[in-house]
């Protein structure tokens, strides 16, 4: 059985005089120890997917649709009954974890306040030797515990952010856009912590985040997502080295590469469609260069691409010719 | 572009649109108290620390490093927004001090900058049409208001915001930061600058739309014939778009040369470090990253030795004793490290 199941999935933030649209019909499997990347420009619904998911966005936006975690409906879950998964088997990792941890606690009393709401007969000498072992996890010195977080370094706190979450064992870590504002050198050593443990937990990952690369380097499946939709979904190796979808095509080609020529990087032109509107065809067929008539009738569905050997959908009318 | 480290102020030449000799900034911390109690004063922070480099016109040094290794102060130091503490920076041969005081206008036409965030850039109660016309009716450009309006709507177009009268009267809240970004540009570039220093331009935009902004800005530059210096910590972006690359570290540039000779074969350390750091697009291709342990260092008192001595995986007695100076390999390819010039 799959670890988290997201079947068919809605968002839509419901405003006084109109709705914006920014998760729909997604489908979504997490195989158990998978790592999953959620990829797309800003707007495109891939913060909203996952947070949706965990519930944990504002009131105005209305999720519909399933998101089975173990056979469990995670949408329609009481909030107790969320309040035992959450840390416990699904944790997230934000993005600006300045943010995350509060500025006049020590990071110390901090992590020790979420052990004890969820393991509330934990002793001192438990809770301290738990958070010890934590800070070696994601290679930090034992005196960060009397440290406040201003007293840190971005990439410190990006530690104590995924030392925090991984501090009940997890059974699955979302990451949203855990690396963006970080240096390219402590970039790639949390990444590399991030993959040590996934080994050695067995977590499964979610990984949130509009930098390809980084998909390409800790990943092994890969969604596309654009303007709430998702355009293509399979293994890395399929999708990010021979991209059927025109849109995954152009995020591919608007990194400029390390290596070869230096004139083949083009933009996609145009801007994100107004979320508010649902049109008739395919979201991307007005900044598509390969549109047709049909593209902007008719929806595409997710078909299946590829020779079968993976499984890999594209939404697309052209299905990769 | 002329790499030689040691030439001497006097031969300011006017070959060279900048021209920077041993230029330092250091900050001062007033107060630091210690762990005992002490206060001691005056610790310098030495976020620019002695880089020498000169541009000819048309031409593009990219800038890369880490946060914190002083390249933003560098950029700042360039189109004179700080003071340098020691050394010179000159322009066409002059310093760039005395220009800057006797004409203050022609120098900021002539030396521009263009700045990460896009919204931070225009003032969000002017309309795009207060913020175009300021730099036209400052600099006299265009005799009449008639004509001023044509060339507003012309920078409108290039950015493409069609039709361009539409958006005269919009505020910045209205576009989005791509558009914006555009705009900055172009207004920059159309006071035809000599010289113009891009800080980071694209890392706030997306990437579907960064491409775009790349390639236009490259065609301005060469189509105008300006020198670029372009700061990023994006290497794919910096390689792209440069002639030369510059990698900085803790202030100092650590290697310079055309940017193929530097970032694909690399010399220093640091170098290597951050290039095999930098994640692959394609998934089949998973390069050794060399790891190397630690944050980069605050830049207080540092040295005697090597900058990068204390994380360098092939760090050796003598690299702590002094620092390493600049020297050619070949081919115009600069590397600060003991260990490159020994061979």
């Amino acid at each position: 059985m799959a670890l988290l199941e997201i079947k068919n999935l809605n968002i839509t933030y419901k405003m006084k005089d109109k709705s914006v649209y920014a998760v729909q019909d997604a489908d979504i499997t997490l195989e158990s120890q998978d790592a999953v990347g959620i990829v797309g420009e800003s707007g495109s619904g891939k913060s909203t997917l996952a947070m949706g998911v965990l519930r944990l966005l504002p009131k105005t936006a209305v999720t519909e649709g399933e998101a089975l975690f173990e056979g469990k409906n995670l949408l329609t879950l009481s909030q107790d009954e969320l309040s035992k998964v959450r840390w416990n088997e699904i944790s997230v990792v934000f993005q600006k974890s300045m943010n995350a941890l509060s500025p006049v606690h020590k990071i110390g009393k901090q992590m020790e306040d979420v052990y004890l709401i969820h393991r509330p007969k934990a002793s001192k000498q438990e809770i301290r030797e738990r958070i010890y072992e934590l800070f070696r996890i994601v290679n930090l010195s034992e005196r960060v515990y009397e440290l406040y977080p201003h007293e840190l370094s971005g990439g410190m706190m990006q530690r104590i952010s995924i030392a925090l979450s991984l501090i009940l064992n997890p059974k699955l870590l979302v990451l949203d856009e855990a690396t963006t504002a970080l240096d390219v050198v402590t970039q790639s050593q949390i990444l590399r912590e991030i993959m040590q443990l996934q080994e050695k937990f067995h977590l499964t990952r979610l990984m949130i985040t509009h930098d390809v690369s980084v998909v390409a380097s800790t990943c092994n499946k890969v969604v596309v997502m654009y303007a709430g939709r998702i355009m293509e979904k399979g293994h890395v190796e399929d999708v990010l080295v021979n991209p059927k979808h025109p849109y995954t095509q152009g995020l591919l080609k608007s990194f400029p590469s390390f290596h070869g020529e230096k004139t083949d990087l083009r933009g996609i032109p145009g801007s994100l469609p107004d979320l508010s509107v649902r049109p008739e065809g395919c979201v991307f067929a007005p900044r598509c260069p390969y549109a047709t008539d049909e593209c902007r009738n008719k929806m595409p569905e997710l078909k299946a691409a590829g020779d079968g050997k993976h499984e890999w959908q594209v939404a697309c009318h052209r299905n990769g010719r | 572009m002329s790499l030689e480290v040691n030439r001497t102020t006097a031969e300011g030449s006017e070959d060279y649109v900048i021209q920077l000799n041993n230029v330092k900034k250091w900050y001062i911390q007033k107060k630091v108290q210690k762990k005992d109690g002490k206060t001691e004063r005056r610790q310098h922070i030495k976020a620019v620390d002695g880089v020498s480099f000169s541009l000819k016109r048309g031409e593009t040094l990219g800038v890369i490093g880490e946060s914190g290794c002083g390249k933003s102060t560098l950029g700042r130091l360039l189109i004179h927004l700080e003071d340098p503490t020691s050394g010179e920076i000159r322009l066409f041969g002059q310093p760039s001090d005395v220009l800057l005081k006797k004409d203050p206008l022609k120098f900021r036409r002539n030396c521009q900058m263009i700045f990460q965030n896009p919204f931070d850039t225009f003032d969000p109660r002017y309309t795009l049409r207060k913020i175009l016309m300021e730099p036209l009716k400052l600099h006299n450009i265009g005799a009449s208001p008639q004509e001023r309006l044509d060339l507003m709507l012309e920078i409108l177009e290039k950015s493409g915001l069609t039709p361009a009268k539409d958006y005269l009267d919009r505020h910045t809240h209205e576009l989005s930061g791509g558009q914006l970004q555009r705009i900055a540009i172009l207004r920059s570039m159309l006071l035809n600058p000599s010289f113009v220093v891009a800080d980071e331009p694209v890392s706030m935009l997306d990437v579907s739309v960064r491409a775009d902004i790349i390639n236009m800005l490259e065609s301005l530059v060469k189509e105008k014939n300006t020198a670029l210096v372009f700061i990023s910590h994006d290497i794919a972006t910096t390689r792209y778009i440069s002639d030369h690359v510059a990698v900085m570290y803790l202030g100092r540039i650590v290697e310079l040369g055309p940017t193929d000779e530097v970032l694909h074969n690399p010399q220093h350390p640091y170098t290597k470090v951050l290039i095999s750091n930098c994640a692959s697009l394609n998934p089949l291709e998973r390069r050794e990253a060399i790891e190397i342990q630690g944050e980069p260092p605050t830049p207080i008192n540092t040295g005697p030795g090597c900058y990068f001595a204390p994380r360098c995986y092939c760090a050796e007695e003598q690299c702590s004793r002094e620092y390493p100076p600049l020297v050619d390999i070949g081919g115009g390819h600069l590397v600060s490290c003991c260990k490159c010039c020994e061979k």
